[in-house]
C-alpha cells in the first residue's frame, strides 16, 4: 500500500466517522424534538453489564400491540405500526395502522412470534443511584417518558419508577 | 542454564574463543542489571495505577459530565486518533500509525456504546459490532500488519455469532451440534479466503488463518467431547450439508495440491466433526451419559489421526510451534481418555500403564519427526 493511498483511506475514515456518528446523533436529536408522552411499563430488572448500570423493563404497549396483531402476522415478522391514543395520561396502541392511515400518535415496532417490540426496553441510570434503584418496586406509577417521532419510533427521555424519576438531573 | 554456563559450554565446543566469552560476559554484566528491571516494573505499576485511577474518577462522576461533553470528547478522540495516524503515515512511521488505527477501531465501538447509553437505545447486539467491523475494514486493508485484520475479523465473527443467535431464521438450525458446525463452516471459509488473499494481502491472510485455525481447533475439542458423552440435541440438516461441502472442498483442494498429510488431517477432522453431529441424534430425549467404548475409542482415534497428520504437516512446513501444539493436543486427549476409563483401582493401574506407554510413544514420534523432517524455528 502506497503512502499516498494510505493517507487517502485515513481521510476517508475521518469523513465516515463524521457522517456516520454525526448523522446518527442528529437523527436521534431530531427524534427527541417532539412532544413527550407517557408509556406505562411492567417488569423491572436492574442490570450492570459491560454497558453500565441500566434498568430493563417492558412497555405495556408491547403486550397490547401483540393482542392487536393476528398470530400469522406476528409469525411473518417485519415492521408494524399502530395508531395510539392517550388514555388517562398514558399512551396505548388502539388498532393496527393501515398503510397511509392518519393517526394522532403512531407506535412503530417489529413483530416477533412472541410479541411486538418497540425498541425501548432499557434505561441507563447514574451509577451513584444504582444501589437505590435495585430496591425499587415497580407499580402503577411506573412509566417511560418518551417522544414518538413521525415514523412512530420511541425515544426515551426519562423513566419514572414508583413516582421517582431516574433521569439525569 | 545460566549464560556463563552456556558460554563455557560453547567455548569448550570451540564455537567461541575465550576472549569472545569474556567480552560477552562483560557486556551482559554492564547492560543487564536487576536495578533496570525493578525501575521498569515500578514505573509500569505507577503508570498503570495513575491511568486506572483517572478512569475510576471519570467513571465515578460519569453522570455528572454533560452528555454533549461526553459525545464531543468521543468525537475528538475518534478524529484525533485518525489525524495522528495520518500524520505518522506522512512521516512513514507505520507502526505507530497502525497502533493508532487499532485504537480507533476500539474507539468506534466505545462511541457506539456511548451513543446508546446517552440516548437509552435498545436493539440487536450484533449491529454495533457489524458497524465496528465495517469501519475497521479500511484500516485492515491499508495496513501491512495483521493486528488490524485481527480486529476487523474479531468484530465480524462476534457480530455473526450474535446475529445467528438472534435471527429467527437461523436460530432453529443451531440446535444440537449446529453451533459447532456453523463455527467449523466459518473457520473453513476463513481458511479458503486466506488462501485467496495469500499474494494480495499477506497480513490479512495471516489473520484469517489464525482465526480460521482457532475456530476449527475449538470445534475439534468440542467434537472430541461429543464422541465421549451422549447428548440429546438433534442437528438440523442445512449446516451438516454446508459443513460437508466445505470439508469435501478442502480435502480435494489439499489432495490436488499434493499436501497428503494435510488432506488426511482435514478428512479425519471432517469425520470427527460431522460424526459428532450424528451422534447427538442417536439419543433423542436422553440425558448426558457416557457412550459405549467402541464409539469413544473411534472418536479418540479420529482425534489422534487428525492431530498426528496436522503435526506432520506442520513439521513439513517447518513450524516447530505448531508441531508442538498438535503433539500436546494428542497428549491432552490421551490424558482425557485415561480419565474417561478411570473407575476401579485395576483400571487406574491399567490406564496409567497405557497412558505412560502412549506418552513415551508420542515423545518418540515427536523426536523422530524433529530429526527427520525440516522442523525449524524460522516460521511460527
Amino acid at each position: 500500500m502506497t503512502a499516498g493511498r494510505r493517507k487517502k483511506v485515513i481521510l476517508g475514515l475521518v469523513v465516515a466517522d463524521l457522517l456516520i456518528f454525526g448523522g446518527w446523533i442528529a437523527s436521534l436529536e431530531a427524534g427527541l424534538r417532539h412532544d413527550a408522552v407517557k408509556l406505562p411499563v411492567e417488569g423491572f430488572d436492574p442490570r450492570d453489564l459491560l454497558s453500565g448500570h441500566y434498568v430493563r423493563f417492558r412497555l405495556i404497549a408491547e403486550r397490547e400491540a401483540a393482542a392487536l396483531l393476528p398470530p400469522e402476522e406476528r409469525a411473518r415478522g417485519g415492521r408494524v405500526s399502530f395508531c395510539a391514543e392517550a388514555m388517562e395520561g398514558f399512551v396505548h396502541p388502539v388498532r393496527l395502522r393501515a398503510p397511509g392511515e392518519p393517526c394522532n400518535l403512531v407506535l412503530t415496532g417489529e413483530a416477533w412470534p412472541d410479541g411486538v417490540r418497540f425498541g425501548a426496553d432499557r434505561f441507563y441510570v447514574d451509577e451513584r443511584r444504582a444501589r437505590d434503584v435495585a430496591f425499587v418496586r415497580a407499580g402503577p406509577s411506573t412509566y417511560l417518558v418518551a417522544t414518538l417521532d413521525d415514523g412512530g419510533s420511541v425515544h426515551a427521555l426519562d423513566l419514572v419508577v414508583g413516582g421517582n424519576s431516574l433521569g439525569r438531573k | 542454564m545460566k549464560l556463563d554456563k552456556k558460554l563455557a559450554t560453547w567455548c569448550e565446543a570451540n564455537l567461541l574463543t575465550a576472549e569472545q566469552t569474556r567480552a560477552i560476559l562483560a557486556y551482559e554484566r554492564l547492560r543487564g542489571g536487576s536495578v533496570n528491571w525493578i525501575v521498569l516494573a515500578l514505573g509500569a505499576v505507577g503508570a498503570l495505577a495513575v491511568v486506572a485511577g483517572l478512569i475510576s474518577l471519570i467513571a465515578a462522576n460519569w453522570d455528572a459530565i454533560p452528555a454533549p461533553l461526553k459525545l464531543a470528547a468521543a468525537f475528538t478522540m475518534l478524529v484525533g486518533s485518525l489525524a495522528a495516524a495520518h500524520r505518522l503515515s506522512h512521516e512513514e512511521k507505520t507502526l505507530a500509525s497502525d497502533l493508532l488505527l487499532a485504537a480507533h477501531a476500539g474507539l468506534v465501538l466505545a462511541t457506539i456504546g456511548l451513543v446508546g447509553q446517552v440516548y437509552h437505545l435498545s436493539g440487536a447486539a450484533w449491529r454495533p459490532l457489524a458497524l465496528a467491523a465495517a469501519m475497521a475494514l479500511p484500516a485492515a486493508v491499508i495496513s501491512d500488519r495483521s493486528i488490524l485484520s485481527d480486529i476487523a475479523i474479531g468484530y465480524a465473527l462476534v457480530a455473526l455469532g450474535l446475529f445467528a443467535s438472534e435471527s429467527r431464521d437461523l436460530r432453529p438450525y443451531l440446535d444440537g451440534f449446529g453451533w459447532a458446525l456453523f463455527a467449523a463452516s466459518v473457520g473453513g471459509a476463513l481458511l479458503l479466503l486466506a488462501d485467496g488473499l495469500q499474494r494480495r494481502h499477506p497480513a490479512a491472510m495471516r489473520a484469517l488463518r489464525r482465526w480460521g485455525a482457532a475456530l476449527l481447533f475449538a470445534v475439534a475439542i468440542l467434537a472430541a467431547t461429543a464422541w465421549s458423552a451422549a447428548w440429546a440435541g438433534r442437528t438440523q440438516r442445512p449446516f451438516v450439508v454446508l459443513c460437508s461441502i466445505l470439508a469435501v472442498a478442502w480435502v480435494v483442494r489439499l489432495a490436488w495440491s499434493r499436501k497428503g498429510a494435510l488432506a488426511l488431517a482435514a478428512a479425519a477432522l471432517s469425520v470427527l466433526v460431522l460424526g459428532a453431529a450424528g451422534i447427538g441424534g442417536r439419543f433423542p430425549g436422553g440425558s448426558w451419559h457416557p457412550l459405549d467404548a467402541g464409539t469413544r475409542f473411534l472418536g479418540f482415534a479420529l482425534f489422534c489421526v487428525a492431530g498426528a497428520a496436522f503435526a506432520v504437516a506442520a513439521a513439513k512446513a517447518g513450524s516447530r510451534r505448531l508441531t508442538n501444539l498438535f503433539t500436546l493436543a494428542i497428549a491432552g486427549r490421551i490424558v482425557v481418555l485415561f480419565l474417561e476409563v478411570l473407575s476401579t483401582l485395576a483400571m487406574t493401574g491399567f490406564g496409567l500403564l497405557v497412558t505412560g506407554a502412549a506418552f513415551c510413544a508420542v515423545a518418540w514420534a515427536w523426536w523422530r519427526l524433529h530429526t527427520v523432517l525440516p522442523v525449524n524455528e524460522a516460521e511460527p
